[in-house]
C-alpha cells in the first residue's frame, strides 16, 4: 500500500514516515502543497494523509484539486482544529475522513485501513479469500483458522492482492504499491516474496491462491468475499 | 468640523435657507420693478392722451395747442417732464415750457398709430421717452401726421426702487439670520439624546457605568438596547475567556504534577507508561474542551438568523462519509423553514457533536427532529430532538458524561467531551438539555433553544 503523507511539521513527518514504513507501508512525503499536488497526481497512491496547515496551498484546496483532477484515492485529513465547521468543509472538500490531532497511531492506521478497504467497496475489517482471512485492524493472517505469521512486506504485498482478487496484478504495480523507492524492477524481489508467501499461506499446495501469468504478473485466484 | 453632525445640519440648512431667500427676493425683487415701471408707463400715457386731447389741426394744417397742459410739471424748467410735437420732416412744431435746453430724437421707423418707449440717459438723467405717432384731421377734412414725445425722469422711481431693495434685502438678511440662530439651536436640542450616549458611553469606557440608561429618546432607544446587548456581549465574552484560561491552568496542573513525579523513576514500568497515557489524554481533552468553549460565542444581537436545516444536512452528509461502514440510516424529521438567531460555529458544535455520538453508537438509525416551539406561554424557539438505537447512557453515568473532559468509558471510544460541550453550548443560549430513552431503543437527547433575536 502506498501512502501519500502530507505534513509540514518535520517531527510530526518523520514520525510518520518510520511509523508507517514500519507497518510495511510505502510512503511518499511532502511538506507542502505544490510537492502534495505532484505525488499526488503522478504516483500510484493507495491513501493520502493530508495535514490542513500547509505553508503554501491550504490543505483544504491540495484536497479541492486532487478532486478536481478526477483523483479518487481515499483522504484523511490531520488537522489540529477541532470545529466542526472546518471538519464538515474538509470533508465537502472531498476528503473521506478527519483525525483530530493529537492522536494514537493506531487510531490513524485503523482509519487508514477503513479507508483504504472502503475504496475497493468492503465494509468488514476482515478480508476473506475462502480459508484465508486478513484481519485489517489486528492485521493478521489466518489460514482455516491457523494464524500465519507474515513480515511486513509480505502482509502489505498479501493485502494488495486481496483487495484486488481476480484481476491481473502486474509485477510493476506490486513494486509501485509496495515500495516507496525506484529499485531494480529486474531483480526477483517479488518473485522470492510470492515464493515466500506460497509457502506460508499454502504449505501443502492444496488452494493455490497465488496464479502466476507469464509475461503479464499475477492473480489472486480465490474470491475476495463480501 | 464638518464631521460633527450639527454643523452638516446648520451649514446645508443655512445653505438651502440662502438659496431659498436670495431667490425670494429676486422675485420680489424684480415683480416690484416691474411693477413701478408699468405704473410709470401709464403715467406716460396718461400725458400723452391729454396732449393728443388739446393738439387740433387748423384748416391750413397747421398745428395748434391752445391751452396750457393740465400738469404743471410741464411749465417749469428741470423738472423732468418734458413734451415735443414734430412735424414729418422732423423738426419740432411744438415743445413744453419745460423742454428748454433738452433734446430728443424722433423715431423714423414710428408707422402711424403706434407708440414705443425708449429708456435712456439725458445728461446724466435717466429718463423714458413715449413716442407716439398720429394722424390729425382739421374741420375740413385735411390731415397731417405728427409725432408725439413725452419725456418723464426715472430717477424717482429708481430712487424708490432702490429704497424697496435695501429694505427687501434688510428685511430678508435679517430673517436669515434669524432663522439660522434658530436652527442652531434646535439642532442642538435635537441632537442632545446623541450627546448623552456619547457621554454616557466615555462613562462606560473609564468605568463609571455599565450600562446606557435608556432615556435619550424613542429613536434612539433600539440603539442604546443593542449596544447595551454588544457590551454585555463582550463582557460574558470576556469573563468566559478568563475563565477558560483560569480553568484550563489549573486543571492542567493536576496531570503535570503526576507526569512530573514520573521523573524520578530511573526506568518507566509498565504501569508508568498507563499513567503516562492517562494522563496526556487526560491533557489533550482538557485543551481541547476549554478550546471549544472558548470558542463558543452564544446568541448573536447584530446578525440576521441563522437557517438550521442547510447546517444539519452538511453535518449528516459529512457524517454518512465518515460511518460509511455502518451504513446508517438518518431520519430526518426537519422543519425547513426555521431560522434561528445563532452563531453558525456554535451550530455546528451542537449539531456535529450530538450526531456524531448518535452515529458513533447507532446499530442501524439515527433519528433527528428539529421544530419550532410557540407555545401559549409566549416562549419561542427550537426544539431539537436527536436519538439512536444503540446501547443509549446509563442513568448513572450521564452526569459524568456531561461533566467537562471526561469519558463515560475511558478505554473504548467514548462519548469523549463531545456532549460537554454540547451542555456548554445549551447553558450559553440559556436552554435546556434532557437526556431520555428513545423510542428507537436508544439515546435520546432532547434540547430547546429560546429564541433571543430582537423582534
Amino acid at each position: 500500500m502506498r501512502v501519500l503523507v502530507v505534513e509540514d511539521d518535520d517531527v510530526l513527518q518523520k514520525q510518520l514516515l518510520e511509523t508507517l514504513t514500519k507497518k510495511g507501508y510505502a510512503v511518499d512525503v511532502a511538506s507542502n502543497g505544490q510537492d502534495a499536488l505532484y505525488f499526488g497526481t503522478e504516483y500510484p497512491i493507495d491513501v493520502a494523509i493530508i495535514d490542513l496547515g500547509l505553508p503554501d496551498i491550504s490543505g483544504m484546496d491540495v484536497i479541492r484539486q486532487l478532486r478536481s483532477k478526477d483523483i479518487t484515492f481515499p483522504i484523511l485529513i490531520l488537522t489540529a482544529r477541532t470545529r466542526w465547521e472546518e471538519k464538515v468543509e474538509g470533508l465537502e472538500a472531498g476528503a473521506d475522513d478527519y483525525l483530530v490531532k493529537p492522536f494514537h497511531t493506531e487510531e490513524l492506521l485503523a482509519r487508514m485501513n477503513a479507508l483504504i478497504r472502503r475504496s475497493v467497496g468492503l465494509a468488514s475489517p476482515q478480508l476473506i479469500c475462502g480459508p484465508i482471512t486478513l484481519d485489517t485492524n489486528a492485521q493478521q493472517v489466518k489460514v482455516a483458522d491457523s494464524a500465519v505469521e507474515l513480515t511486513a512486506y509480505e502482509y502489505k504485498m498479501l493485502e494488495y492482492m486481496m483487495l484486488h482478487s481476480g484481476r491481473v496484478i502486474s509485477k510493476t504495480e506490486l513494486t509501485e504499491h509496495i515500495y516507496d523507492q525506484d529499485f531494480d524492477r529486474d531483480s526477483n524481489v517479488i518473485e522470492v516474496f510470492v515464493g515466500r508467501l506460497r509457502k506460508k499461506l499454502d504449505p501443502n499446495d492444496e488452494y493455490k491462491p497465488i496464479e502466476t501469468l507469464r509475461g503479464r504478473g499475477y492473480r489472486f485466484s480465490i474470491p475476495l468475499k463480501g | 468640523m464638518i464631521n460633527s453632525i450639527q454643523s452638516r445640519l446648520v451649514l446645508s440648512a443655512s445653505v438651502v435657507l440662502f438659496c431659498f431667500l436670495g431667490l425670494a427676493g429676486f422675485v420680489l425683487n424684480s415683480a416690484y420693478q416691474k411693477g413701478a415701471q408699468s405704473a410709470q408707463n401709464d403715467r406716460l400715457q396718461i400725458h400723452l392722451y391729454s396732449l393728443l386731447g388739446k393738439a387740433e389741426l387748423s384748416k391750413n394744417k397747421r398745428l395748434v395747442i391752445p391751452s396750457s397742459l393740465s400738469d404743471p410739471r410741464f411749465m417749469q424748467v428741470d423738472t423732468g417732464l418734458y413734451a415735443y410735437i414734430f412735424n414729418m420732416e422732423g423738426n419740432v412744431v411744438w415743445r413744453s415750457a419745460s423742454s428748454t435746453g433738452e433734446k430728443v430724437d424722433v423715431v423714423d421707423s414710428l408707422q402711424p398709430g403706434q407708440k414705443t418707449y425708449i429708456h435712456g440717459v439725458d445728461e446724466s438723467r435717466p429718463n423714458v421717452e413715449l413716442h407716439y405717432k398720429a394722424i390729425l384731421e382739421n374741420s375740413v377734412g385735411g390731415l397731417n401726421t405728427f409725432e408725439f414725445v413725452i419725456v418723464d425722469a426715472t430717477d424717482a422711481v429708481n430712487n424708490q426702487n432702490a429704497a424697496f431693495r435695501s429694505v427687501l434685502w434688510q428685511w430678508l438678511g435679517g430673517i436669515s439670520f434669524l432663522l439660522i440662530i434658530m436652527q442652531f439651536f434646535i439642532i442642538r436640542l435635537s441632537l442632545e439624546p446623541l450627546r448623552g450616549i456619547v457621554k454616557d458611553l466615555e462613562k462606560i469606557q473609564q468605568g463609571a457605568a455599565k450600562h446606557l440608561s435608556n432615556d435619550y429618546s424613542s429613536e434612539l432607544t433600539d440603539i442604546a438596547n443593542t449596544l447595551n446587548r454588544l457590551i454585555d456581549n463582550e463582557r460574558t465574552h470576556l469573563d468566559r475567556y478568563r475563565n477558560t484560561l483560569a480553568d484550563l491552568a489549573h486543571s492542567l496542573k493536576t496531570p503535570l504534577s503526576v507526569l512530573t513525579g514520573l521523573y524520578e523513576q530511573q526506568s518507566l514500568t509498565p504501569a508508568d507508561i498507563e499513567t503516562l497515557q492517562v494522563q496526556t489524554l487526560q491533557m489533550r481533552q482538557l485543551v481541547d474542551y476549554q478550546l471549544q468553549k472558548a470558542a463558543a460565542k452564544g446568541h448573536l444581537t447584530l446578525v440576521a438568523s441563522l437557517k438550521i436545516q442547510p447546517i444539519i444536512q452538511q453535518i449528516i452528509t459529512s457524517l454518512d462519509k465518515v460511518y460509511f461502514d455502518k451504513k446508517i440510516t438518518p431520519i430526518k424529521n426537519i422543519d425547513y423553514d426555521i431560522l434561528f438567531n445563532a452563531e453558525k460555529g456554535d451550530m455546528f458544535e451542537l449539531f456535529g457533536n450530538l450526531l456524531d455520538n448518535a452515529y458513533k453508537w447507532a446499530n442501524a438509525t439515527v433519528r433527528i427532529t428539529l421544530q419550532k416551539i410557540d407555545n401559549k406561554e409566549g416562549v419561542k424557539g427550537i426544539q431539537i430532538i436527536i436519538e439512536d438505537d444503540g446501547p443509549g447512557i446509563p442513568a448513572d453515568k450521564l452526569d459524568e458524561v456531561l461533566r467537562r473532559g471526561i469519558r463515560a468509558d475511558e478505554t473504548t471510544q467514548g462519548h469523549g467531551i463531545g456532549l460537554a460541550v454540547v451542555s456548554e453550548l445549551v447553558s450559553l443560549y440559556e436552554g435546556q438539555l434532557e437526556s431520555d430513552v428513545s423510542p428507537l431503543g436508544g439515546q435520546q437527547w432532547r434540547i430547546s433553544l429560546p429564541d433571543r433575536s430582537i423582534t
